[in-house]
């Protein structure tokens, strides 16, 4: 190889993209050790070639960094929080541990805590609207007292709590009796029971259209400080 | 000769060639290999033993660095060569053809090459413990380009196009397969050489105003 050839067959930058055979390399590394003119000229590119992959290094570096510290830039506002992404599960997870914190804070360990419920006795066929009934609405449960006397006895009976406003709310099932003369006591969920004024009609759970008796009573919320 | 050897090894070993190259440019300068300078370097000369070791040192790495992986493997072979070149020129009292000098290294390093090859070094493979071979790419040792060189390389490269920087970034940082480069930017591959061939001609021209010192090639032209 001359220096002509080399010249016209560029091969420094073949040589320097790895482009020429074996042999080929070979041929022109036998010709740049002798032409120092090729010599010069590849020293220069090898120069050029690793100072630019040192400047596209840096380059990328920063380009990187610049990501980064973009990205963390954004999310260092506080207002980066109010984003649905953010908000969303916030809420729900505020939300669910409001639930379980009254539930095992306050609803349950009321409803394990020992307590003496209050009894109220209600009459049978009362002629007027019945005795009132005072409930505490912090208490999810009261009791009443009905003094059943059915003309026969019958294995079960059905207590259906009508409003005076809504009709029926609710059906309670006696459970399983003997006898035809007992006292029927009854826990009863205080939500269901606003204040107003209330009649339980009592029917024989084999006969639920008979009517056996009716007792009426109301229901009036006990004061806060009372 | 021991001078030239311990001359040359004092040179940073691991680092990068063209920190090795570009400390040296500027200083280096040019001689004609004839029967005077052949015989100088024979006698020992000392200026001249720095010369051969400078010129055909940064030669000897450039083709070394294209077939053993390691840069501790490129500087012995380097050195190898040298202490058989001065060797025999020691021994023998100088060379037949002295203007045929850098045949001669030439030939040497391609011997030396083989036994290299011939002991297995390149193709042995390293211990599963052994560290990672030298990244010979773009090194992390970036204080050894000076801020000026890179504000004069940016400043090329701002002036190049979108497509050239890319074909630049892709060859010689990513170092990524030349068709398939072709394939992505919708270039031949002649084309891909031109665009290298014009984006390495701006950057030696830009190296040539800093460093001052017009290159033989430029200056032939």
């Amino acid at each position: 190889m001359n220096h002509q050839l080399a010249e016209q067959t560029q091969v420094v930058d073949k040589y320097l993209l790895n482009e020429l055979s074996e042999e080929e390399r070979l041929e022109f590394e036998a010709h740049y050790f002798e032409c120092q003119i090729c010599a010069d000229r590849l020293k220069q590119d090898v120069i050029a070639v690793e100072n630019l992959k040192q400047v596209l290094l840096d380059e990328q570096r920063e380009a990187s960094e610049h990501r980064v510290a973009t990205a963390s830039g954004r999310g260092r506002g506080w207002l980066s929080w109010l984003r649905p992404a953010t908000l969303v599960p916030t809420f729900v997870a505020l939300a669910l541990a409001l639930v379980v914190g009254y539930q095992n804070f306050v609803y349950i360990p009321g409803l394990t805590r020992p307590q003496a419920l209050e009894t109220v006795p209600i009459p049978s066929a009362a002629r007027d609207s019945g005795p009132v009934v005072t409930i505490d609405r912090g208490s999810p449960m009261f009791n009443l007292s009905f003094d059943v006397d059915s003309p026969q006895a019958y294995p079960s009976y059905i207590c259906d709590f009508q409003s005076e406003s809504k009709g029926s709310i609710l059906e309670v099932n006696s459970g399983p009796r003997k006898v035809a003369a007992f006292t029927l006591e009854l826990l009863l969920p205080t939500s269901r029971f606003p204040p107003g004024h209330y009649v339980m009609i009592l029917r024989p759970a084999s006969q639920p259209e008979t009517v056996l008796d009716r007792f009426s009573f109301a229901i009036q919320d006990k004061e806060p400080h009372g | 000769m021991s001078g030239v050897t311990q001359g040359f090894s004092s040179q940073s070993a691991s680092a990068p060639l063209y920190h090795r190259v570009y400390r040296l440019r500027g200083t280096l300068e040019r001689q004609s290999f004839d029967e005077s300078y052949v015989t100088r370097l024979t006698r020992g000369d000392a200026e001249t033993e720095r010369h051969f070791s400078r010129y055909f040192g940064e030669l000897l790495s450039i083709k070394l660095r294209c077939r053993l992986r390691s840069s501790h493997l490129v500087d012995d072979a380097r050195q190898e060569t040298f202490l058989r070149v001065l060797n025999v020129l020691r021994n023998k009292g100088g060379l037949e053809h002295p203007e045929r000098l850098g045949a001669f290294v030439n030939a040497v390093c391609d011997n030396v090459l083989s036994e290299f090859f011939r002991a297995g070094s390149r193709y042995q493979q390293p211990p599963e413990n052994a560290p990672e071979p030298e990244d010979e790419s773009a090194s992390a040792d970036s204080g050894c380009i000076t801020g000026e060189r890179k504000r004069l390389i940016r400043q090329v490269l701002n002036k190049l196009s979108e497509t050239d920087r890319a074909v630049l970034r892709k060859v010689f940082l990513e170092d990524r397969d030349k068709d398939e480069i072709c394939r992505e930017l919708g270039i031949d591959r002649d084309y891909l050489r031109v665009r290298v061939h014009r984006a390495l001609a701006r950057f030696r021209s830009a190296l040539e105003k800093d460093t001052g010192i017009k290159s033989l090639a430029s200056a032939v032209t």
